[in-house]
């Protein structure tokens, strides 16, 4: 013979209901629990923000790339180093009228084209550390040590990195011109040429064939400042035409042991 | 007491004091307590200390309570007696047991039978009288070891920094300030557009280098120094580097009147330490800010001014008094007579027939639209040339005057 109790309980059971018992001291109860979708057990599982049905990888970028790019030159007794001013971000343009180009020394100028905020910081870094090496020392860095330092910098900082493609010109201890290329890690080389930032693609391969004098037939003519600034002006020129985050304005240094002297070269504005 | 207690030696006087606070607050001196485990049960534990002395304060006196004692000791004893397993009672009792044995041998203790008082009276005024005299002596010989200048009572003042003498000086700080005057000279002076720095470098032997006095803070600032040197390094290292922080927190150079406040926090730290000393540098701290030039001087006690124009080191009072006579004209003057003002006011510092030269003079100067620049050897000649004819020139008018008299003399001869 079975009870009403469990008689009730099977029927629920036959309708897809079931009930469970709770006994307390101000009398017996029971819950109903149905395991199907028609009672949910969670009202939030209604809610759909999309991620259910169509799952997408949410990432938040550290860094942003604004645009420009710059070039160095060594000559036998100059460095020529070069970068526009346009400061963009995606499509957009943000400044027409921002330097890429930073003196660390009387002999040594810093280009770097990648992300402003990241750029800064290093050259903020840089200027306390050549500071400090003025004060225990007496005297300034020279380029290949700054070059170093440089390469040092950029590396302690190898697992959150500074979004920062650097281009160092300057002239060493005997007088001679010194360019250094890095990436952003902190590797780092002594080259005749280069350059860096988004129109490097466009720069390099010129520039290979005008100041190494690769891939050429005709005899080799040592060229002099004069010259190269023109080269440089056609150079950017060219890229401008071709990559969109270059233009606005063109800035030349020409760095030899008396000094730096600069060059303002106007360009596109689209 | 009910006792006269002048009456008698020293050594009873203790004694006897120990008695009384025994008897009167069993629970409250931790000295009195041989087991340990009871003392520390009992301190902790106000009730059982109340009911342990039933009513009784801890601090009561025995004035009038021998009676009240008795009877305090003859409960507790008997309680103990009793068989009671609690440690206070046995410790109460132990207690008790030791008041009645010394008070059966109280007489032993009595210094004062007939016969012996006038010997021990005379062994303890002999006594005295030796320990005195050593005392005596000791002064003295402290008193032949201390050669200061200052108050010879102050000598006991003198050892610590954190100690003060009866008049409200700190002794150490001043002395620390003394080393200052050790110092070679140093001149600072300041116009509306620059803020120069003269030091007069001082070498060992003829054979060492001179010690270089002035030294670059950053490209706004310059200190000289008078003093200990390694002092000034230390501190010098400190101020590059809080210029250094400003200027990557905050994007400008930082102005000498915050840094040379903090400066003065940091000497005044020293000043109150039991384990550090006060710098023995002063400095003068020329710098060009925003508002113009400005020259500060900072010494061992922590006090900061700022001066139109001063001298530090040894014999810089000739220097200060050169530089009263002329800082009202220092305004509007231009670059190379600030130097060579520097340089007179340096000249006044030296002592007996040395003379300024190209070695032992250095010129600092920054200003509004120059950065530090430091002049030493061939770069300061043309000055010093310049200051050598004026010295020239006055030699070359006192010996004209000499002439003249001499003259006059031979004349009177003559006649």
């Amino acid at each position: 013979m079975t009870s009403y109790y469990s008689q009730v309980q099977q029927l629920h059971a036959k309708n897809g209901e079931s009930q469970i018992p709770v006994h307390s001291s101000e009398g017996n109860t029971t819950i109903p629990v149905a395991f199907d979708s028609s009672n949910p057990t969670d009202d939030h599982s209604h809610i759909d923000h999309g991620v259910t049905q169509a799952p997408y990888e949410r990432r938040f970028s550290p860094y942003d790339f604004n645009g420009g790019t710059t070039l160095a030159i060594a000559g036998e007794d100059y460095a020529i180093v070069a970068a526009d001013t346009r400061l963009s971000s995606g499509y957009e343009i943000l400044s027409r009228n921002v330097t890429k180009l930073h003196p660390l020394t009387k002999c040594c100028v810093l280009g770097s084209a990648g992300c402003k905020t990241d750029i800064d910081q290093l050259r903020s870094v840089l200027d306390i550390k050549m500071k400090v090496y003025h004060h225990n020392h007496k005297k300034e860095m020279h380029t290949p040590s700054v070059a170093q330092m440089l390469g040092n910098t950029l590396y302690m900082k190898r697992f959150f990195p500074y979004y920062s493609f650097n281009v160092l010109a300057g002239v060493d201890k005997e007088g001679k011109g010194a360019v250094y290329s890095y990436d952003a890690i902190g590797s780092f080389e002594r080259t005749p040429v280069t350059a860096s930032g988004s129109g490097q693609s466009f720069l390099i391969p010129l520039l290979d064939n005008v100041i190494k004098h690769q891939n050429r037939c005709d005899e080799y003519k040592p060229l002099d400042a004069k010259e190269v600034v023109e080269i440089v002006k056609d150079a950017f020129v060219t890229a401008g035409e071709r990559d969109i985050y270059t233009g606005d304005m063109l800035e030349i240094m020409v760095i030899r042991k008396s000094g730096i002297t600069k060059v303002e070269f106007p360009l596109k504005a689209d | 007491m009910n006792r006269d207690y002048r009456e008698r030696g020293s050594h009873a006087v203790e004694r006897e004091e120990y008695e009384s606070r025994r008897s009167s607050s069993y629970y409250c001196y931790e000295d009195d307590f041989a087991n340990d485990d009871t003392k520390t049960f009992l301190l902790n534990d106000p009730s059982q200390r109340q009911e342990a002395c039933n009513g009784y304060s801890c601090n009561e006196t025995n004035s009038d309570s021998h009676d009240i004692q008795q009877a305090h000791r003859r409960k507790y004893s008997s309680q103990a007696r009793e068989g009671s397993n609690n440690s206070m009672y046995r410790s109460i009792y132990h207690r008790q047991q030791q008041h009645e044995y010394y008070q059966d041998d109280e007489a032993q203790f009595s210094y004062f039978s007939n016969k012996n008082s006038a010997i021990t009276i005379a062994s303890y005024v002999l006594l005295l009288s030796i320990v005195a005299f050593g005392y005596l002596i000791k002064e003295m010989i402290q008193e032949y070891d201390n050669v200061s200048s200052i108050d010879q009572a102050v000598n006991q003042y003198d050892t610590d920094v954190t100690v003060w003498s009866p008049e409200g000086r700190l002794l150490q700080v001043e002395y620390a300030m003394e080393s200052v005057k050790q110092g070679s000279a140093c001149v600072g002076l300041r116009s509306s557009s620059y803020a120069v720095l003269g030091a007069l470098k001082r070498s060992v032997s003829e054979l060492s280098s001179h010690q270089k006095k002035i030294l670059e803070i950053d490209n706004h600032m310059a200190i000289g120094i008078a003093g200990l040197t390694a002092d000034a390094r230390t501190l010098a290292k400190w101020m590059r580097n809080e210029c250094l922080n400003h200027k990557y927190v905050y994007g400008t150079p930082i102005s000498a009147s915050r840094l040379v406040t903090d400066l003065a926090d940091r000497h005044q730290r020293t000043t109150q330490t039991y384990v550090r000393r006060p710098y023995g540098v002063g400095l003068l701290v020329a710098s060009v800010d925003k508002t113009g030039p400005h020259l500060h001087q900072t010494c061992p006690s922590g006090n900061v001014y700022e001066y139109y124009a001063s001298a530090i080191g040894a014999r810089s009072q000739s220097g200060r008094t050169y530089l009263e006579k002329i800082y009202q004209e220092l305004d509007n003057m231009n670059r190379d007579d600030l130097i060579m003002h520097a340089l007179r006011a340096l000249s006044g510092c030296i002592s007996g027939d040395g003379e300024l030269t190209k070695e032992n003079a250095s010129i600092a100067i920054v200003g509004k639209d120059e950065d530090y620049t430091l002049l030493e050897g061939d770069e300061l000649k043309p000055y010093l040339d310049r200051l050598e004819l004026e010295a020239g020139d006055k030699d070359e008018e006192v010996e004209d005057v000499e002439e003249e008299e001499d003259d006059s003399s031979d004349d009177a001869m003559d006649v």
